[in-house]
Formats: structure tokens, C-alpha cells, sequence
């Protein structure tokens, strides 16, 4: 029996054609293929079609209700040559981007190595306390309040109560002030999965690489930081910087929930609110799916960068 | 700092005189008979406590003997001020309207006539107007109560309300609200008793009908395909034992079960019988009666006045009596003679009541415990009454019963009140005997049996509880003869917490009087380092606050002390009081805490509503022998465990989708109905379909409670509904546009089904063209100018004018009517640190003066006219001019009396008011919108309306089955009472808007508040929905706020998004290739498709047997004129137009009118380009 079995997987690479040496290892790993089956078929049901759907629906002038006809590429045209909105809407997430992204993570790191040095009890109250904003789900409402443009919002009643400004300031309605207040907000949620798995991955690092580091010559933090605790964590930077790309990239609702929808003068009008204007508001989702097309494009290339960025930390 | 005495006089001096001018000024206008002089009226008066303990009542002397005034001798004085005669006489037993068919008029509900109803009589009295009796020859002022022997005749679901004046004042302010209840019962069914198998039916009969059943039957039906025998039987008039104990072993139910047995509400019916009504505080805070005092006049006349706020009433007559004090508990019990105890046990279910005062005391289910009577997991029974249906002061139950062994009987209750934390609730008993009793006898009774029944306690439980009726002597006995028809009822009351509850609305009272006076003073964010010298400028407000710092702990410490803990109750008194005696006891903190005190005003309201309302539900009431043992409240551990563990799992067996359906037989037709409202709301749409729809017209109707938004996917995966109940006119016509929504005018019965409505409401679901579904890009219709229609009509809601009455007639200002009078008002309001709420719409301004937000079919917005800048600027001024807020909380502004002027939508505000800030009752009102008076002095005071409709789906699979609904659903009688069901099932803060204009009438709003909002309902202006719509709100706010925010000019900032506003709305018309504006889109402008008809239709004119060839010059010149349709001479195009119609009018009328719309739109490109 044994030498039967023995002799069947004595099969050769070279003595079949591609497709069924796939089809072999898939039969030999079926326990594998059957744990990762459910996941998979989710997967793909609810999240790669949908991307290769709006690629496809991005060709066409499809309005929800009636069949769509095809128009080539005119929804990229009127994208990018004819629609100013969406110009402003591509700056404002640029600007978004590069600022909540880095800020963020770095502010993930550095507050996760911080609380890395307490004591274990502390650290896991210090979590907490930082981890809350963000799991507390609609919690940036508090900010709704605290700028309130009524006259009995925290900081117009201050503001007013200490002479500095005359009458009440519509914080959230006025452009001056929206994007700046929605960059702060977005940070100051932003202190969630990645900052836990910084966490996570400085508690991974094995103690005696330290000493060793020590051994070698490392003098202060900054280099034990970059040569030995970075390296040691380059799993959980990618999946952070990765959190955080996309993050940064699709913050749109709590910009709608605190500035209404559209913002005024579309001051913090970014790529996902004009995807929902179009798709939402307007049925456009021939045009909607372009412009996710367009989104989808922008983050796998920002995640490019940053994953080449990330493997040379510490090299 | 020192003052001089001659300063002091001066001051003194100067005080005085403006004292004096003051009242000389209000006297001088005190003559105008103004919309607030009620109002003042009103604020001037002096409660009920100062009444008693004025001079004129102590000097009084008590009535010795009773008299009575015919209902007939009062002189009834219409709402206009003219006396009227009562009419004809009409019996009332009113036509059977199934038998006679046709309902006839009736005689004028408006005009007072005599009534005769149960061979009684009485004087009829319309809902308006008042009515006056004379007392003559009156020597000397007497003290007596009064009691009203009245008919509620069946009208609107509202109670009666009077007020009362004598010698034409109303003697004290509590005379204002007097409350006169209705009555209400349940229809109840036939019981379908199921007989089981070991069982027999005939025996089940017989013991039914020993017991005492009427129309008792043994029935054979068809449950699935079984086949199983059922007794049934009607519900008895009253309980005895051998009754309740055949309920109790078969649990015989009297209510109407759908397929799955669940028991289905039904709504509670009028059902007027004579009563007596004494006159009393309707808040509860007093449990006696009133004692007024008849003083005469001169000519030693009393007058007696009723004015009608509320509904009309049949009065058979007045009694005065002389007050006197009820008896107690001891004195009564020796009056019943040393009577055995009695032998019956009767249990009558809660739930089969024979009375209520008001429609919302309805049998519920509850679920909560497994010693419910009678409980079930796998169906819903309405076993129990009350909760928070039944807690509002005078809301009562009646049950009757009859004993068959006279004797002392006690009465328990099986109870739960878990709403209010840690109180208890009180309820007055009432005992009524038949007319077999004699009066005086034991066993007589005739209302409150003895004191402490005003005041019985139902203490605090969080689980069921059983209770006898007792007080600090022990269980309350009572003697019931036997044969003897007894009816108990049992109302809410405050107790002895009304005193307490008066005291602290009165203290609430002068502490917000102080707020405003110091509001008046510093504005609503008081500078705190400035030294306001509030001894000084206000002593009056700093010494009331100290002396309501005063009564406000000591009301506390009462409650304290008769609760003997410390409960949420008390801190917030507490709370109150300390800050008043911090602010009063230095005046440097007044200003520091303004904003705390406007808190605390708040929750002082909040907690006298709290204290107000008294939830209790009942399962089951218990009379039985006072020595009787009372069965156990609560199941045992392991019965009430199955039943949580058998109720889970029910949960994945009961269908919830269809519960209310009353039957599977679909064969009439089925219709798919989708609504996204609440669930109370679903139940009540689900029992008026069950009640009328289905029964009427045999159509079954599946109705869905979905979530918001889910109309959309559903369409898109072919699996919508037939018909959607609520969609916005907005959508409706983004789904029309698309073919979603299938079209209806051409629907049997449209035109009459149209008339129920504005026409605002009908236009905004109208649109020229709209693509048919599968030929996805056929618009044909267009341009026709024909309109087809998408929907009907169910809500419409616009917004009104809310109003602090009482601020302003203390400001002295008048409701204004115009925006003239409003910004007259304003520096009055601003000098007093006072605002106006107000929207940042421009649109009613637009339409107020007589302009409109698109031109041109549509095609471009009129934003740029003339007349749309001057109404956006007049908008915008308002908020930077004369400083407006943007941004508020109106409900709560409007309670403190910031913001004493509002503009907001007229149910949503009317129902958060009503509900959220109880205290303000009485104080505020609604009225039409301002307008803007042209130079006639019309006022033009339209508001925008916004209207929900119910639609058709495309693909629907019975049209005419779908449209029948429809018209059923926006039809008069099902909007009325669909919207007396909300109001019954949600109280009077579910007021609904409805569309259909009948309906408003029927609805339950008072009087006045009807007139008003029936006057704004008139003045409806529509904005019509044409593609690309959404953007122009957009566009504008961004407008609005760059005038806000950064003071840029309105009218430029506005100019600068115009074009971006025109663009989207031809790139969205070239969607659904509708003409625009623009030539180089693919469809032509509107223009050319005019021309394009206008040659189609003068072709035609020339096949016409009328042509002659004299008109061959005009033809071939308007020929030449349109070829290649480039022309932009709209003046030859008018020119050419007048030709044909001096040639035939008639012929041509259609080519020359066709001629002058092109001729129009070339004239407004021009304008535009």
C-alpha cells in the first residue's frame, strides 16, 4: 500500500503539459485549496468583479435603470479634458494624500514605539486610550460639536467669549477653513489597525538581537531604530503603509458627515466624493466607474512606490 | 460709588415716570383688538391658587343649593360675533348608511340645533363660537362647582376642549383648558374558540351559553387542510365570575386573528353616551373640583360662557352645586354596614375593556413574562393595556362587571410600570352603579367612592407585579350588591404629586421670566468680567431667583422626605437650586452662568414632563373576596425560561413579512407594496388594507417594510415592487426620466383622482418626457407639450411661521404678515438679544414675487433674472445685514425664547415642539409665511412645497390592480384615517402631512390651527422638476456662503455659477436627448423643434378643405422663412404668427401658436447668448 502511494507521487514535472501539473498540485493540496475556498469565492464574488466590472462599465454610458450603450473611451476624455471638478477634486486627494498618509504613519510608529517602552499594564491601557478614536466608529463627530457653527460650538462660544472674532464662524461651511479642519480630524482617527499591528511587530522583535546590536557597535536609539527594530518589522510597515495609502486615498465619509455633501465650493471635494456625486447623485455610473477606474489606477501605484520604498529601510 | 440722596430721588422720580408712561402707552394701545391681545390676556391671568385666595372668593358664602340650567337656555354666538338661532330639530339616531344608501349632508355642522339622542336632549354646539347662560336675580355671590351633562357627538379623534368665562372673563388661567373627554370602545369579534380533540363542541357550548355568552355557534372551517370545529360566541357587555372563568379556561379571544393567528389591533370606534362632566384642573395638579364663585352684576345677572376651541358637544345641561368634600375611606366603610365578605372571583382580562376616554389606549402585546394572560410565543396576543398609551392626566379605562354575591370585595391588578425610574404612578378610582340602586343606599356609587381613591399608588417594579387597591390602612374594601351592573374606572392622576408638580411649573415659570429679563439685558454670551450690576438693574429678578432658590429645595426636600431616599427626581431640583442661589446671592456670577441656568430651564421642562406622565400596564383585574389569596405575579424559574428559550427559537419560524394578512387566496389579484417608513406606521397602512382595501375590492395586498434605498437595486435587479409608497418628487421623476416608473394618466379615473390635490402638489411629479423602458432612447412624446405623470401625491410639507406668543406680546410686536414687519420686528427682537430662524432659501422669495426658478421648459435656470437676484439678495441680506445665525438648533432656541420667530416646516417642527418642550404649551402658534405686499396690498405669502408620492413601478404585473391601489391609497378616506391612526397609535406629535386636501380637513388639528395651516395650504407655490435639478441648490449655497462667510456681493457670486448651472443642465438634458440650449448638442434646441411642428402643422392646414389659396403668399413666406430652421428673426416669426391668425384663426391656430413659441425661445436665446 505504502509503495503504491510511493510510486503514484513519484510523478515528474517534465512528464506532463502546465496545465496538468497545475491540476496534480491543486488534487495534492486539496485540503489547502478547500480551507481557502470559502475566502476566495467571497473574494472574488465581492471584490475582484466588482473592480473588473466598473472596468468594464467605465466603457459604457450606463445609468442604473436603463441598458447601457457602449461610447469607447468618452468618459476618459470627458474626465480628464472636461470636467474642471474633477481637476479640483484629483488636487484636493493629492494634497490629502501626501499629508494625512505620511503624517499618520509615522505618527502610528512613532507613538506605537513610544508606548512600546512602558510597562505592559500601562501599554495596554495607553493602546486604548489612542486605539478609541478609531474604533469608536462615528466618534469624529465630536468634532461636528467642537466646530459647530452655531454659536454654541466649543470654539465659536470661546472664540466669541474671548473677544477674538465678532460673530460665529461656520467652520465647516466655509472654505477657508474645511480642509485644513478635515486633515486634522482625518489624523486624528487615523490612529487605528496600523498603529496596532506597530505595535504587534515591535513586541515580535526578539530581545537578543538588541544586545547583539549592542555587541556590535549600535550607539543610540536612532540606530537601533533603523538597523535593527525596522528590519525586524518590515512586514507590519508594509501593511501600514499600505493602510494608510488607501486610507488616505478613499477618506470621504468623514468629510460628508462633517462638511455636508458637496463641500463648499467643493473646498474638500476629493476623487471618492465626486465618484459618489456621479454615482449617487447623479446615475452616472458609466462615468462614476471612470472615475473609480482612475482611483484604482492612482492607489495601485502609490502602493507601488511605497512597497519599493519600504524594502530598502535598513539596507 | 456712593449715591447721593438727590440721585436717589431723581432716579426715584424718573422710575416713576416711566412706570406711569408705560402703562399709560399700553393702555393707550390696549384698545386694538389684536391676534396677541389673547395671548396677553392669557399671561395676565391668575392661576386657580390665586383665585381661591382672593378677596372676592373668601367673601363669598358657600352655595346651600343646587341648581340646574337647561342646555336649551344658552345663546349661542358664532366665531364671527352674530348670535344664532339653533336649528331644526334632528334625531340623531343617525341613517344607516349601508341601508340607506347614500349618506345624505346632514344638517350644517356649523349651526347650534337641538339634539335627541337615548330619548335625552340636548342643545347642539359647533366647534367654533361660544355659548352663554344667564343667571338671573342673583342677590349675593356664591360658591359652587359645575358639572356638565354632555354627548360627545362622533366627530374627529381630538377630545373636546372648552373655555370657560363667567360674566365674560375667564376667571383664572387653569378655565382655559378644560378637557372633556370622548368615549372609545373596541369592535370587538366573535371569539373562535378552537375545540381540541378530546373535547366536545357541543358541551363547550353549552357551558358558554350557561355562562352567559350571546350568539354562541359551532362553526366548521378549513385551517390549512385540516378540517377543525370551533365554538363561537360574543363578547359579554359585562363580567362575572362563570364569564371570566370560561375565558380564562378556553383563553377566548375577541379579536380578529390574520393567518398566523397573530392578533390584530383593532381601532378603536366613538362611541358617545351621556356623561357628566365636572369641571376640573385638566393638568392634574388639583384633584377637587373647581369652585367658582357667580358674582353678580348689577342687574343681578350671571353670565355662564363656554367658547369652543376644539370640537363640537351636545350639552343637556348645567348643574351648579355647592362644593362639598368627598367622604373618607372610614366614613365609608361605615356607611356599607358591617357586610360580609363577598364569594366572586372575577378576573377580567385588561385588554377587554368596555371604555376608554381617548383612541390611543389600545390592548398591546407583551412578551416580557410567562405568567402573561393569556401568553404565547409562537403568535402575538394583545394581552395587556396602558404603558405609555395610557399616561396622560385624565386618560381613563372602564370596565364593567357584576357580582352575584353582595358583599366586600377587594380589587387587585396584575401591573408593570418600569418607565419611570424609581417613581410611582397614580391612578383615581371611579365607581358607577345602575339605576337600580338607589342613592344613599350601600352599593350605590356615582364617581369617586371615597378620598383616598384620588390618589392610589403603583409603585416602581421592573418585573410584574400583583396589587391590591390599598392605602396606609390596609387593602380597600369595597361593598358590591349583587345583580347589580358596576362599572369601575380607573383614571390618571397626578396624586399627591400635583401639588408638587404645579409648584414647580410655577416656580419654572418665573425663573424663565427671570432668564429672559437678564437675556434682555447681556445677550446670550454675557461678557463676565463686565460689571452689569444686576442688584442694581434688575432687583426684582435677583431677589425671585433667590425666592424660587428657596421654593425649588424646599419642593425638594418634600419629595425627599415622602420617598425617604434621594432619587434622580431630586438632584436635578436640587441641581436648580443651588445655581439660583449661587446667582442670586452674587451678582458676579450671574453672568458666568447664564448659559448653565438655560440648561437647567431645559431639564426643569423635562422633568416636569416626566413628572407629569403616569405609564402603568395592566395584564388582568382581580375582584374577589378581600381574603382571598392573590395568585403569584411572576412565573416560576422554569417556566419563564422555556418561555425565553421557546420564544428564540420562534423567532426563525414566525413569518414577520406577512403578519396582519388576513388571507392566501391571491385570486383577485396580488399587489407588491414597498414602503420605507416605521414599523408602526407599516402596522397601521397593513389594518386599513385589511379593513377596506382588500375587503372593498378583493385585491390582496402584500405589503414590505424595506430599509431607505433599497428601491434603487431593486429595480436594477428586475425584482422592485409593483407600487413604492414615499418616494420623493425629486426621485420620482430621476426614475421617470429612466423608465423605471411607469406613467399614469392615462389610468382609469386620473382626472378625478388629480382634483384631490394642489396643483402644486400633481405638477412636481410632471414631466414632459421621460424614457419608456426597453426602447431605451424614445422620446417621441417630447416637446408635445403634453405631461405625463408619475406619481400621486401623499405628503406635502412646506414650511410656516412658528411663533412665541408670549414674547412677542410682551415686545409688543405683531405677528407680522409681511417681510416688512419682519425686519420692523427685527431691531425690537435684536435689542432684546433676541433671533429669527430662518432657512437659506431663496426660492420662496422667488416665488413670492411672482418669479420662477427655471425658463425656458427647463432648459435654463431663470436664477439671472432680475427678479431672482433681488429675492437672493434679499435672502442673503437677511443673514449678513441684519445678522441672522446660519446655524442653530431651532427647538431648543424656541424653548429658552431666543429665537421667538421661525420659519420651518410645518408638521416636523409642530411634532418635535409638541413632544420635546411641553413646558411652552399653549405659548406658541403657527402661521403662514410673511409675504411681500405689491402695490394693490395683496400679500403674496406662498411657501415652497416638497411632496412624497406613491409610484408605480415599471414592470408591475397588474397595472390596473396597482392603480386602484394607489387611488385608494391617496384617497380621502384612507389619508384621514391613516393620519387619526398615527395620531391614536403616536399621540398628537404624529401629525401627518397629507396631500390630499379633503383629508386636512378631517384631520385632528384644532380649530385654529386648521385655519392656519388651511391658509398657507392655499398660498402653495411648486418648483417643477426638470433634469439637472440638483445642482442649483448646490451652486447656490456656495453662493450664499461666499456672501456669508467672506461679505462678497450676492448678486456676483451668484452671476459667477450661473453658467456652471446652465452647463449641467444641457450636458444632463443631452442625456436624455432633450432639446437644449446649445445647437451643438445632438438634440436641437427647442426652438427648431418648435419650427419643426409649427411646418408640420401648417402642411396639415393646407390639405384642409378650409384652405384657400389667398393665404399661399403667408404660407410660402413663413416656408422660406423656416428652411434649414436658422432663422433668429423671432420678429417676423411673431409677424408671420398675427398674418395667419387675421387669415383663420382657427385654421391655423395651432401652426401660429407653434410660430410665437418658437418666436418666444428665439427671443430668450437671445437673452442667453
Amino acid at each position: 500500500m505504502s509503495q503504491k502511494t510511493a510510486k503514484k507521487q513519484a510523478v515528474v514535472r517534465k512528464d506532463m503539459t502546465k496545465a496538468q501539473w497545475t491540476w496534480h498540485e491543486i488534487k495534492r493540496n486539496k485540503v489547502a485549496y478547500l480551507m481557502v475556498a470559502p475566502y476566495m469565492l467571497i473574494f472574488t464574488c465581492f471584490t475582484v468583479l466588482p473592480v473588473v466590472l466598473s472596468l468594464a462599465i467605465s466603457f459604457t454610458d450606463f445609468n442604473l435603470l436603463e441598458v447601457p450603450n457602449f461610447v469607447l473611451v468618452d468618459n476618459y476624455i470627458r474626465l480628464f479634458l472636461d470636467d474642471d471638478i474633477f481637476i479640483l477634486a484629483f488636487q484636493n486627494t493629492l494634497i490629502f494624500a501626501a499629508i494625512v498618509g505620511p503624517v499618520s504613519y509615522i505618527m502610528s510608529f512613532m507613538v506605537a514605539w513610544f508606548i512600546n517602552e512602558l510597562s505592559p499594564k500601562i501599554r495596554a491601557l495607553v493602546t486604548l486610550v489612542f486605539y478609541a478614536p478609531s474604533i469608536a466608529g462615528q466618534a469624529y463627530l465630536i468634532w461636528g460639536t467642537l466646530f459647530s457653527g452655531d454659536r454654541y460650538g466649543w470654539v465659536n462660544a470661546w472664540l466669541l467669549e474671548f473677544g477674538i472674532i465678532d460673530k460665529e464662524i461656520a467652520f465647516f461651511q466655509d472654505a477657508d477653513y474645511v480642509m485644513p479642519l478635515c486633515i486634522v480630524v482625518a489624523l486624528w482617527t487615523s490612529l487605528g489597525t496600523t498603529f496596532l499591528a506597530f505595535i504587534a511587530g515591535l513586541q515580535g522583535i526578539d530581545k537578543a538581537q538588541f544586545e547583539a546590536g549592542a555587541v556590535d557597535g549600535v550607539r543610540n536609539r536612532w540606530q537601533e531604530l533603523y538597523y535593527i527594530t525596522l528590519p525586524n518589522m518590515k512586514n507590519q510597515l508594509m501593511f501600514g503603509a499600505i493602510m494608510s495609502i488607501t486610507g488616505s486615498f478613499g477618506f470621504g465619509g468623514v468629510v460628508t458627515a462633517l462638511c455636508g455633501f458637496p463641500s463648499v465650493d467643493y473646498a474638500a471635494h476629493t476623487i471618492v466624493h465626486h465618484l459618489d456625486d456621479y454615482g449617487g447623485m447623479r446615475f452616472e455610473t458609466g462615468y462614476a466607474s471612470a472615475i473609480a477606474v482612475v482611483l484604482f489606477v492612482i492607489m495601485i501605484g502609490a502602493n507601488t512606490v511605497v512597497k519599493k520604498m519600504i524594502s530598502k529601510v535598513g539596507s | 460709588m456712593r449715591i447721593t440722596k438727590v440721585q436717589r430721588i431723581i432716579a426715584f422720580v424718573l422710575a416713576l415716570g416711566l412706570l406711569l408712561g408705560c402703562t399709560f402707552a399700553i393702555h393707550a394701545k390696549g384698545n386694538d383688538e389684536s391676534a396677541l391681545s389673547n395671548i396677553r390676556e392669557l399671561l395676565n391671568a391668575i392661576s386657580y391658587e390665586e383665585y381661591r385666595n382672593s378677596d372676592s372668593f373668601k367673601q363669598a358664602v358657600d352655595a346651600t343649593e343646587e341648581l340646574v340650567i337647561s342646555g336649551f337656555d344658552g345663546v349661542y354666538t358664532n366665531a364671527a360675533g352674530d348670535v344664532v338661532e339653533p336649528g331644526e330639530a334632528v334625531d340623531e339616531k343617525p341613517v344607516d348608511v349601508a341601508e340607506g344608501g347614500e349618506e345624505d349632508e346632514g344638517p350644517d355642522p356649523d349651526v347650534p340645533r337641538k339634539y335627541i339622542v337615548d330619548g335625552k336632549e340636548g342643545l347642539y354646539i359647533p366647534d367654533a363660537g361660544s355659548i352663554t347662560w344667564m343667571l338671573k336675580d342673583v342677590t349675593e355671590a356664591k360658591k359652587y362647582t359645575l358639572e356638565i351633562e354632555y354627548y360627545p357627538v362622533e366627530n374627529k379623534s381630538a377630545a373636546i376642549e372648552r373655555i370657560l368665562l363667567i360674566n365674560d372673563k375667564v376667571p383664572f388661567a387653569e378655565a382655559r383648558y378644560l378637557k372633556i373627554s370622548k368615549i372609545w370602545s373596541t369592535p370587538y369579534q366573535l371569539a373562535k374558540i378552537e375545540v381540541g380533540k378530546k373535547e366536545s363542541a357541543d358541551a363547550i357550548k353549552k357551558e358558554a351559553e350557561a355562562a352567559g355568552f350571546k350568539a354562541v355557534s359551532i362553526e366548521k372551517a378549513k385551517d390549512g387542510k385540516k378540517e377543525k370545529t370551533y365554538v363561537r360566541c360574543e363578547i359579554p357587555p359585562m363580567w362575572n365570575e362563570a364569564r371570566t372563568d370560561f375565558v380564562n379556561k378556553y383563553s377566548v379571544r375577541f379579536f380578529t386573528a390574520d393567518i398566523d393567528k397573530n392578533e390584530i389591533r383593532e381601532g378603536l370606534e366613538q362611541t358617545p353616551e351621556w356623561q357628566t362632566y365636572t369641571l376640573k384642573d385638566s393638568n392634574g395638579f388639583t384633584q377637587d373640583p373647581f369652585v367658582f364663585v357667580m358674582e353678580p352684576d348689577e342687574n343681578g345677572n350671571v353670565s355662564i360662557s363656554l367658547e369652543s376651541v376644539n370640537e363640537p358637544i351636545v350639552i343637556s345641561n348645567i348643574k351648579l352645586k355647592p362644593y362639598k368634600e368627598n367622604r373618607t375611606y372610614s366614613e365609608y366603610l361605615a356607611s356599607c354596614g358591617d357586610a360580609s365578605n363577598g364569594g366572586d372571583s372575577i378576573k377580567i382580562e385588561a385588554e377587554y375593556f368596555n371604555a376608554a376616554s381617548d383612541q390611543t389606549i389600545y390592548p398591546v402585546a407583551d412578551t416580557t413574562s410567562a405568567a402573561n394572560s393569556p401568553v404565547a410565543t409562537d403568535r402575538t396576543y394583545l394581552n395587556v393595556v396602558g404603558g405609555e398609551k395610557w399616561q396622560g392626566v385624565g386618560q381613563w379605562i372602564e370596565y364593567d362587571f357584576v357580582v352575584a354575591k353582595s358583599g366586600m370585595y377587594s380589587i387587585s391588578m396584575r401591573y408593570k410600570q418600569n418607565i419611570l425610574d424609581g417613581m410611582s404612578v397614580a391612578r383615581t378610582l371611579h365607581i358607577y352603579s345602575d339605576a337600580s340602586v338607589e342613592e344613599g343606599t350601600p352599593g350605590y356609587y356615582n364617581g369617586i367612592p371615597f378620598k383616598e381613591a384620588t390618589d392610589l399608588k403603583f409603585n416602581y417594579t421592573d418585573s410584574w407585579k400583583m396589587a391590591t387597591l390599598s392605602g396606609g390602612s390596609g387593602a380597600y374594601e369595597f361593598y358590591f350588591k349583587a345583580g347589580v351592573r358596576y362599572t369601575i374606572r380607573l383614571e390618571v392622576s397626578l396624586g399627591s404629586m400635583g401639588d408638587i408638580v404645579r409648584r414647580v411649573q410655577e416656580s419654572l415659570d418665573s425663573i424663565n421670566a427671570d432668564y429672559l429679563s437678564i437675556l434682555k439685558l447681556t445677550g446670550t454670551s454675557p461678557d463676565e468680567f463686565r460689571d452689569y450690576g444686576f442688584y442694581r438693574t434688575l432687583p426684582q429678578t435677583m431677589s425671585d431667583m433667590y425666592k424660587q432658590h428657596k421654593e425649588i429645595s424646599a419642593i425638594a426636600d418634600l419629595i425627599a422626605n415622602t420617598a425617604g431616599t434621594k432619587s434622580s427626581m431630586t438632584a436635578t431640583l436640587r441641581n436648580v437650586s443651588d445655581l439660583l442661589e449661587e446667582m442670586s446671592s452674587d451678582e458676579r456670577e450671574v453672568a458666568k452662568n447664564l448659559e448653565q441656568l438655560k440648561t437647567y430651564i431645559g431639564s426643569l421642562g423635562t422633568w416636569i414632563g416626566d413628572a407629569k406622565t403616569q405609564p402603568l400596564l395592566i395584564d388582568y383585574i382581580l375582584i374577589q373576596s378581600p381574603d382571598a389569596e392573590l395568585p403569584k405575579a411572576e412565573a416560576g424559574f422554569f417556566a419563564a425560561l422555556w418561555h425565553e428559550v421557546s420564544g428564540f427559537f420562534q423567532s426563525f419560524f414566525r413569518n414577520y413579512d406577512r403578519m396582519g394578512a388576513l388571507t392566501e387566496d391571491l385570486s383577485a389579484g396580488n399587489v407588491e407594496v414597498w414602503l420605507a417608513y416605521g414599523r408602526d406606521q407599516a402596522q397601521v397602512i397593513r389594518s386599513l388594507i385589511n379593513d377596506d382595501f382588500t375587503k372593498k375590492s378583493g385585491i390582496t395586498v402584500d405589503l414590505k417594510l424595506v430599509a431607505g434605498g433599497t428601491l434603487l437595486p431593486s429595480i436594477l435587479a428586475g425584482q422592485g415592487p409593483d407600487v413604492y409608497l414615499g418616494l420623493a418628487a425629486g426621485d420620482v421623476i430621476n426614475y421617470a426620466i429612466r423608465g423605471a416608473l411607469e406613467s399614469i394618466e392615462t389610468m382609469d379615473g386620473f382626472l378625478e383622482t388629480k382634483k384631490f390635490f394642489n396643483e402644486e402638489a400633481m405638477m412636481v411629479l410632471e414631466i414632459e418626457c421621460a424614457g419608456t423602458n426597453g426602447d431605451s432612447k424614445d422620446h417621441q412624446s417630447c416637446g408635445s407639450g403634453k405631461m405625463h405623470c408619475y406619481g400621486l401625491p401623499e405628503t406635502q410639507s412646506f414650511a410656516m411661521m412658528f411663533v412665541r406668543e408670549d414674547i412677542l406680546a410682551e415686545l409688543g410686536i405683531e405677528v407680522p404678515r409681511t417681510w416688512d414687519d419682519v425686519k420692523e420686528a427685527i431691531p425690537v427682537l435684536q435689542a432684546n438679544h433676541m433671533e429669527i430662524a430662518m432657512s437659506t432659501d431663496s426660492n420662496i422669495f422667488i416665488y413670492q414675487m411672482g418669479g420662477e426658478l427655471f425658463a425656458d421648459n427647463g432648459m435654463r435656470i431663470n436664477l439671472d433674472s432680475n427678479l431672482a437676484l433681488t429675492a437672493f439678495e434679499m435672502m442673503c441680506d437677511l443673514f449678513t445685514m441684519y445678522s441672522f445665525p446660519y446655524q442653530y438648533n431651532f427647538a431648543n432656541r424656541f424653548r429658552t425664547g431666543e429665537m421667538p420667530i421661525g420659519f420651518a416646516d410645518y408638521t416636523g417642527t409642530y411634532n418635535h415642539l409638541k413632544v420635546f418642550a411641553t413646558e411652552i404649551e399653549g405659548l406658541w402658534s403657527f402661521y403662514p409665511l410673511p409675504g411681500i405686499e405689491d402695490e394693490n396690498g395683496n400679500i403674496n405669502n406662498d411657501s415652497v412645497s416638497a411632496v412624497s408620492a406613491i409610484v408605480m413601478i415599471t414592470g408591475c404585473e397588474s397595472k390596473a390592480n396597482a392603480w386602484k391601489f394607489m387611488q385608494w391609497y391617496v384617497g380621502d378616506e384612507c389619508q384621514t384615517d391613516y393620519s387619526n391612526e398615527m395620531v391614536a397609535i403616536l399621540g398628537p406629535s404624529a401629525k401627518h402631512a397629507t396631500a390630499n386636501k379633503e383629508a386636512l380637513k378631517e384631520l385632528p388639528w384644532t380649530r385654529a390651527e386648521y385655519e392656519q395651516i388651511q391658509a398657507q395650504f392655499d398660498n402653495l407655490a411648486a418648483i417643477p422638476n426638470y433634469p439637472g435639478a440638483y445642482i442649483i441648490g448646490r451652486y447656490t449655497n456656495f453662493a450664499f456662503l461666499a456672501a456669508y462667510n467672506d461679505n462678497l456681493n450676492p448678486v456676483e457670486s451668484l452671476l459667477g455659477y450661473i453658467d456652471y448651472i446652465n452647463d449641467e443642465i444641457t450636458r444632463k438634458r443631452d442625456e436624455f436627448s432633450l432639446e437644449t440650449l446649445d445647437k451643438t448638442k445632438k438634440q436641437s434646441t427647442l426652438a427648431i423643434k418648435r419650427m419643426q411642428q409649427a411646418e408640420e402643422a401648417l402642411k396639415n392646414a393646407k390639405d384642409n378643405s378650409a384652405y384657400s389659396s389667398a393665404y399661399d403668399a403667408t404660407y410660402n413666406g413663413i416656408m422660406k422663412e423656416l428652411r434649414d430652421y436658422d432663422t433668429k428673426d423671432y420678429a417676423a416669426l411673431e409677424a408671420f404668427a398675427n398674418q395667419l391668425e387675421a387669415h383663420n384663426a382657427k385654421l391655423f391656430g395651432t401652426s401660429s401658436n407653434y410660430l410665437r413659441q418658437a418666436a418666444a425661445c428665439l427671443r430668450s436665446y437671445e437673452a442667453y447668448n
